[in-house]
């Protein structure tokens, strides 16, 4: 049986890196004594991967896991057992859907985060927010490890909105191009001539390679089982 | 909730986790709730730290008791230590982020000498003065214990008590005094005179080295007719599920041994001549196999870890361990946890008990020889053949291991260089059957071994020998040779058998910026000889000298036992390359800790009177 699960993880957790908090959901599953589906081969590791890694620092509201069962359990049973278990205040379980077996594997499907910018000292943003909706494109030097490129940073940005002290914006975290809050704070910055710098970011959601904004859980809350988002342990 | 002053450190430093503490089985109690605290501190980052047994036993031992809680705190990594200084936070435990200052006790481990600059580097940033005649009474006492607690005496000017043998055993004694001594407003001198009435307890402060008109050591002085001459260590008389930490704090970093550490049994009783394990942890007591599954199914369900790993000085000697590691691996193997052998004997029944256990490909194994000829092998009382390792090797491939690792000591006490050309022979035999790494460390004489009284030998005379060894290597392509500084070698050579006086050293050391210093890129050993220049001591006379059964040493106030005629009396056989047998398999050796502990040795088949 494979599900995709959704977590909230404490906030000192954004401390931790992406391999680091792999292992840290396969031994929550562990204690909480699942029916871990394992490899097959000479090291018997678990059949589960983390949808999208994370800078170092960052809050996370929405971590799901892609994960495989051996024997299927309800997944009630299986909120049930997290609820149970040493350490599931610090990845509170949201809830989770079962999905075909065949499906691609979710760190795949991802292509959409939204984060939530938290700028104490925000000056011209909703000046810059206009400008970018405004331009037809928004050239951008993307600096990977490897080379520097310009690029077109318009269709990297799905949605934004600047309420209070916050900058809500949904960005491309798929390849090609991904879109990293810092890279598109520096970009807005350049727009109206400031510099932003975020102390608090949080990860509030992921949306799928899809025409609409879909979260993995909307896609299989119409088949199957599902527990839903607010499901609260 | 992590402190914003510290939160706001972390993003400007390499593996922040280090530093947040909140890992699923910490514990943290309430400050205001407990009577006394204690913050477990390990002087190095705490991905060493955590992977200490002792600190998970200490850390339950205390945590068990109501009034009492324990906190950790590690060495932060220069980057953050010195973002905490820019920003005066000062050192602070994990569990509640207290600075170390406000703790009633704060208990610093003592596992190599290399470490020592990090204590007072810890005391420095806690805010804490570092040496103990400059604490106030508001002051946490510092505590050490430890392998290297078996010669403190160069932390002596720093550490207000030193525990001697297993902590969990006399804790409890320690810390009901101090809870006593707060109830009724005890002043901290009284509350010392207290704690050295405890058996184990050593309070350097009461007593006073006394030097001969050359210098030499002459002996320490008791400043009180009441206090102990001899300060005899603690042991568990009997081990049992109480003494197994089935609950141990899980980081959420990698650490160095990221695995369940399940102690199987305490002690070792075949007398390597150079161990000083396995002379002060005696005697040996074996934990039963059914209490071991116990603690192991409990442990796995605490914290969902994927690997057991069995641990003790010498794994494979457990009376019982084939049914044992039977059993873990029947229970355990279809839940994805693999057992590991961390230490292997050399002999063919190890060698395919390993291959048995090892799910992941059996890539490679360790084994230690220790020296290359048979007549050193007898001398340092390693029981060994060549013939054994030779069919080990042949097992070991068999089975479809693919590379070796063997352990060696150079400048062994009686070594030749006929000695060295039957290694390197031995070694070209073993590499014949397998591709080889070979590992020679530099003999370290320790404090409580029959080897106490021997020199070390030069550091040039080390490194000339290296070099020879190096030179013959050079052109065999099936082997590759990896050695340890001479320069780390010569510096715990010298602290292990050290007298009060290297404090003044260790603080001019500290002062010119060692820390560190088990850390390659960071030892100065330039710094280390200025230190020693300015004091004005000669590190040589402690590290090449020998010693004279006549003469006093400055830890023979301190007692894990083991009689010194039985030690002399090892020393004299090793002169002659005469064995010893094992006392847990044999016959008893005298060795004298039975007796004057008023305990025995004990394994799974019963116990030995």
């Amino acid at each position: 049986m494979r599900v995709w699960l959704k977590f909230s993880r404490a906030d000192e957790l954004g401390y931790i890196s992406h391999l680091d908090t792999h292992r840290a959901y396969y031994r929550l599953f562990r204690r909480a004594e699942l029916p871990l589906a394992l490899s097959q081969g000479f090291n018997p590791h678990p059949v589960m991967s983390l949808a999208a890694p994370m800078p170092l620092g960052y809050r996370s509201e929405a971590d799901y896991v892609d994960l495989t069962l051996s024997s299927s359990l309800p997944l009630a049973e299986l909120a049930t057992r997290l609820a149970q278990t040493t350490g599931h205040e610090q990845f509170r379980f949201l809830g989770g859907v079962v999905v075909g077996a065949k499906t691609k594997p979710l760190a795949a499907e991802v292509a959409w985060t939204e984060y939530e910018i938290n700028l104490p000292h925000g000056g011209a943003v909703d000046e810059a927010l206009r400008q970018f909706a405004a331009l037809e494109n928004v050239p951008f030097r993307k600096e990977t490890k490897k080379s520097v490129k310009l690029v077109d940073a318009k269709p990297l940005l799905r949605r934004a909105e600047f309420v209070g002290q916050k900058l809500c914006a949904v960005l491309s975290s798929s390849e090609p191009i991904v879109l990293r809050p810092d890279e598109y704070l520096v970009l807005l910055g350049s727009l109206v001539n400031e510099t932003w710098v975020s102390d608090h970011v949080v990860r509030k959601e992921l949306y799928l390679r899809e025409k609409d904004l879909v979260t993995p859980l909307e896609r299989w809350l119409k088949g199957g089982e599902s527990l839903n988002e607010g499901h609260s342990s | 909730m992590i402190p914003k002053t510290i939160e706001s450190l972390l993003s400007r430093v390499a593996k922040p986790a280090r530093y947040i503490g909140g890992e699923v089985n910490a514990v943290r109690k309430d400050k205001h709730a407990v009577e006394v605290r204690v913050a477990l501190a390990f002087p190095d980052i705490y991905e060493v730290g955590m992977s200490h047994l002792g600190l998970k036993v200490l850390y339950k031992a205390i945590n068990d008791l109501p009034y009492a809680a324990a906190e950790r705190t590690f060495a932060p990594w220069v980057d953050m230590a010195s973002l905490m200084r820019e920003s005066e936070v000062k050192l602070y435990s994990l569990e509640t982020f207290s600075p170390l200052a406000e703790f009633d006790v704060l208990g610093f481990t003592l596992q190599y000498e290399l470490s020592y600059t990090n204590i007072l580097w810890m005391l420095d940033l806690a805010g804490i003065p570092m040496v103990a005649a400059d604490r106030q009474e508001q002051h946490p006492l510092i505590i050490v214990g430890g392998p290297c607690a078996y010669n403190a005496e160069p932390l002596a000017d720093f550490v207000d008590l030193v525990v001697l043998g297993e902590g969990e055993e006399v804790i409890a004694d320690i810390l009901e005094v101090v809870r006593q001594g707060k109830a009724v407003g005890r002043n901290r001198q009284a509350t010392l005179k207290a704690l050295a009435r405890i058996k184990g307890v050593y309070v350097p402060s009461f007593y006073e080295p006394m030097y001969n008109v050359d210098e030499s050591f002459q002996g320490l002085r008791a400043k009180a007719a009441w206090l102990p001459t001899t300060i005899e260590k603690r042991v568990v008389a009997a081990l049992g599920l109480e003494n197994i930490p089935v609950s141990p704090v899980l980081p959420f970093i990698d650490i160095v041994h990221d695995r369940v550490l399940l102690e199987i049994f305490r002690g070792c009783a075949r007398g390597c001549r150079f161990c000083q394990a396995g002379m002060t942890y005696r005697p040996v007591r074996e934990f039963s196999s059914a209490v071991l599954v116990d603690a192991a199914q409990q442990a796995i369900r605490h914290t969902g870890y994927e690997e057991i790993s069995l641990a003790s000085l010498s794994t494979m000697d457990h009376s019982n361990i084939e049914n044992l590691v039977k059993d873990l691996v029947d229970k355990f193997s279809c839940h994805g946890v693999n057992i590991s052998l961390p230490s292997l004997r050399v002999d063919s029944f190890s060698v395919s008990l390993a291959a048995d256990v090892a799910k992941v490909r059996k890539s490679g194994i360790t084994l230690a020889p220790e020296a290359g000829s048979q007549r050193l092998r007898d001398v340092i009382n390693k029981q060994v053949t060549a013939s054994a390792l030779l069919k080990a090797l042949s097992g070991a491939k068999s089975l479809g291991f693919r590379s070796v690792k063997l352990y060696f000591m150079l400048g062994l006490p009686t070594e030749t260089y006929a000695d060295l050309d039957e290694m390197l022979a031995l070694i070209s035999r073993a590499a014949s059957i397998l591709p080889l790494t070979v590992s020679v460390s530099s003999f370290v004489p320790k404090p409580f071994t029959p080897f106490q009284w021997e020199r070390q030998f030069s550091m040039q005379e080390i490194e000339e020998r290296q070099n020879y060894l190096r030179e013959r290597l050079r052109k065999d392509r099936r082997v590759k040779f990896v050695y340890h500084d001479a320069t780390t070698s010569f510096l715990e050579a010298v602290f292990s058998r050290g007298d009060r006086r290297l404090g003044k050293v260790l603080r001019e050391a500290y002062r010119r910026g060692c820390r560190f210093d088990a850390w390659s890129e960071h030892f100065r050993f330039d710094h280390w000889m200025e230190a020693f220049a300015e004091v004005g001591l000669d590190a040589a006379s402690y590290a090449n000298r020998e010693r004279l059964f006549s003469e006093a040493l400055p830890w023979e106030h301190l007692s894990p036992g083991v009689s010194k005629e039985y030690l002399w009396q090892e020393r004299l056989r090793a002169q002659e390359a005469t064995l010893t047998g094992d006392c847990a398999s044999g016959a008893c050796e005298d060795c004298g800790v039975c007796s004057a502990q008023g305990v025995c040795t004990i394994t799974e088949r019963g116990r030995r009177e």
